[in-house]
């Protein structure tokens, strides 16, 4: 009985931290729909009017399109050069793997307003602040320990002799790759995919220094939009965002599931 | 037969003075055999022995530090695992989990670039020669250990390798289904012709399959032969204590005459051995199997070699029955077997311990 009731208080507590985690971000869907221009909580009236004023406003439009863009090249660039990394790491025979490691994670534990003045330091120099390719270069950096963690730890679950026996049945290096051990990895690479176009669209912090006047992404004009307007654009985008970010970690999830379950009745 | 689409050509594999060191370690020393065409040639070892490393050298996954391989004649140790064109099994059958039966077993077809419809008419012998008929669109998933075994053999014959190279192939499966693939196994070998070097640590396994063994310690092999041979006439102590059960008696070699040696131990009695070539005077040991001693009752003189000895320890063991008999201050192991004319001896039971002269080998 005792226990029971201990259970129920420790079922609370966890609610409610749950929800002390969950609604300050909530509570922007409803102050989206706000009627008044003001941005505030509780919302005055239902209205679309935000949502047509991002729909409909040039600068929020070319922030959104630079934003999409710039974590679709990150996406494609940072899975490629991680996978390929994490290969190495995992398989190659390296001196000073562990060092190699720690240096391909740093992006991750320097705060992200180091990497940005030291970026916008090099960056100056070579012509690339307020550029595309610098900023897809700049997230390429951030999102690159993500891409690494995530092909690694499938890498490192894999079965070496299925590629080997690929090898032995005549396929070449290359062959093997593509044809056994990329599908087999193939869900892990999606997740770490998704966690690199995350890393770049979500990203501020770097993209305040490094997007200039014309590369100037959505949370770059989120930013600038809340400190000039205060109005409930800013909560309609990011009720959008928030939208966009439950769907990939539930796609993420989703993921994770299809590879364990493949894993578990494999061998 | 159904099988002409496999009338392989076994391949001749040799191996001259192959090496493998990691660091200091050799793991593979030194090491010469030859697998003649259409062989069977077992490596057996004690994990560590090296077995797996010369395999895996055949195979290309390995590369040796020194010394050649060659096949039918022509070196491939510059070739890359692809080129090789032997087949490969592996302990964990490394079947492609994202792959169909049939496209498991067309795989190295696809690689060579074969036509469609020959490709089929393979794919379909080879899961006919391992009975698999009906298999063809399941997924690797839904496959007992047994039948993805068979999968990993076909796709490794079908091909038509002139060598097949095995890794401890049937590791994971319990003894029936264990024995059930050895027949198959062997089945195939002799139906195809091919040439087949096979890796195991288990001696039952080794003296069933295989037209000779190669022993393995160390990295380094201690003898080649038949299945008889090895088991008969082991070349080193290693040998003899490593496959089946043994008993070493020490002693110094007294005398030699005509085929004969003896051997004095030192609580005094006199054994008689197989014939030496060590110099009298030397210190050996003489070895002798369980299954060759004979129980007799105390005092009674049957073989040439007769020590009195207590029966210390009685094993029932279904097929036989093991005892731990102590005399000449040492503990023998005799197995006689359950039924038939072998008396049955009691714990604490004086016996005599019988067994013949040419039963008894001397290692220096």
């Amino acid at each position: 009985m005792r226990r029971s009731s201990g259970q129920a208080a420790l079922a609370s507590f966890a609610g409610l931290v749950c929800l002390f985690l969950v609604l300050p971000s909530l509570i922007v869907v409803p102050m989206s729909f706000n009627a008044d221009n003001l941005l505030r909580f509780p919302p005055q009236g239902f209205s679309l009017t935000w949502y047509q004023t991002y729909f409909g406003q040039e600068d929020w439009q070319s922030a959104t399109w630079n934003s999409l863009e710039i974590a679709l090249s990150v996406t494609a660039l940072a899975t490629a050069l991680g996978t390929v990394a994490a290969l190495a790491l995992i398989r190659g025979r390296i001196a000073l793997r562990s060092l190699y490691i720690y240096l391909m994670l740093t992006p991750m534990i320097v705060p992200p307003i180091v990497s940005a003045v030291s970026m916008y330091g090099v960056f100056a120099q070579f012509k690339l602040v307020g550029t595309l390719p610098g900023m897809v270069l700049a997230h390429t950096v951030l999102a690159l320990p993500f891409v690494i963690i995530n092909v690694a730890a499938v890498l490192q679950r894999m079965d070496w002799r299925v590629e080997q026996a690929a090898r032995s049945l005549g396929a070449s290096a290359l062959q093997a790759f593509f044809l056994v051990t990329l599908p087999l990895i193939r869900p892990g690479l999606i997740v770490a995919a998704i966690f690199a176009f995350i890393t770049s669209f979500d990203e501020v912090v770097v993209a305040l220094y490094i997007s200039g006047s014309r590369a100037v992404t959505l949370p770059v004009q989120m930013w600038s939009g809340l400190r000039f307007e205060i109005n409930p654009v800013v909560a309609a985008v990011s009720s959008l965002l928030l939208g966009l970010s439950v769907a990939s970690l539930l796609a993420i999830g989703l993921l994770r599931r299809v590879a364990t379950g493949e894993r578990g009745t494999s061998t | 037969m159904t099988e002409p689409l496999f009338a392989a050509i076994g391949g001749e594999v040799r191996l001259t003075n192959l090496s493998r060191s990691f660091g200091t370690i050799h793991a593979v020393r030194n090491v010469n055999l030859a697998a003649a065409r259409g062989e069977f040639l077992t490596l057996l070892g004690a994990s560590g022995s090296g077995k797996t490393t010369t395999l895996m050298m055949i195979a290309g996954f390995v590369t040796p530090s020194a010394g050649d391989i060659l096949v039918d004649g022509a070196s491939i140790v510059g070739e890359p695992p692809d080129k090789r064109n032997l087949g490969v099994v592996f302990q964990s059958y490394a079947l492609f989990p994202h792959m169909t039966v049939a496209e498991n077993i067309s795989f190295p077809l696809r690689m060579r670039r074969l036509g469609r419809a020959e490709a089929r008419e393979r794919t379909e012998a080879a899961l006919a020669m391992v009975r698999l008929e009906g298999y063809a669109g399941r997924r690797i998933t839904e496959l007992s250990g047994g039948q993805q075994q068979r999968v990993a053999l076909a796709r490794a014959l079908v091909f038509r390798p002139p060598v097949l190279l095995m890794d401890e192939p049937l590791g994971a499966l319990d003894r029936k289904l264990r024995e059930q693939m050895q027949l198959e196994i062997k089945r195939i070998q002799k139906s195809l012709g091919i040439t087949v070097i096979y890796v195991t640590h288990d001696q039952e396994e080794a003296l069933t399959l295989s037209d000779r063994i190669a022993i393995m310690h160390e990295g380094e092999v201690h003898q080649i032969g038949t299945p008889e041979a090895v088991y008969e006439r082991p070349s080193t102590p290693y040998v003899a204590s490593f496959l089946g059960e043994s008993n070493f008696l020490e002693g110094i070699l007294e005398g030699k005459s005509d085929g004969t040696s003896w051997v004095r131990l030192p609580s005094g009695e006199r054994i008689a051995a197989q014939a030496t070539s060590l110099p009298v005077g030397t210190k050996v040991r003489a070895m002798v199997r369980p299954e060759s001693i004979a129980l007799a009752s105390s005092g009674a003189n049957q073989g040439v070699n007769t020590l009195s000895a207590e029966i210390e320890v009685c094993e029932y063991l279904g097929q036989s029955v093991r005892y731990f008999a102590r005399g000449a201050g040492v503990t023998l192991t005799v197995r006689a077997p359950r039924s038939g004319a072998a008396r049955r001896a009691s714990v604490g039971e004086q016996v005599t311990l019988c067994w013949m002269q040419n039963e008894t080998l001397l290692f220096g």
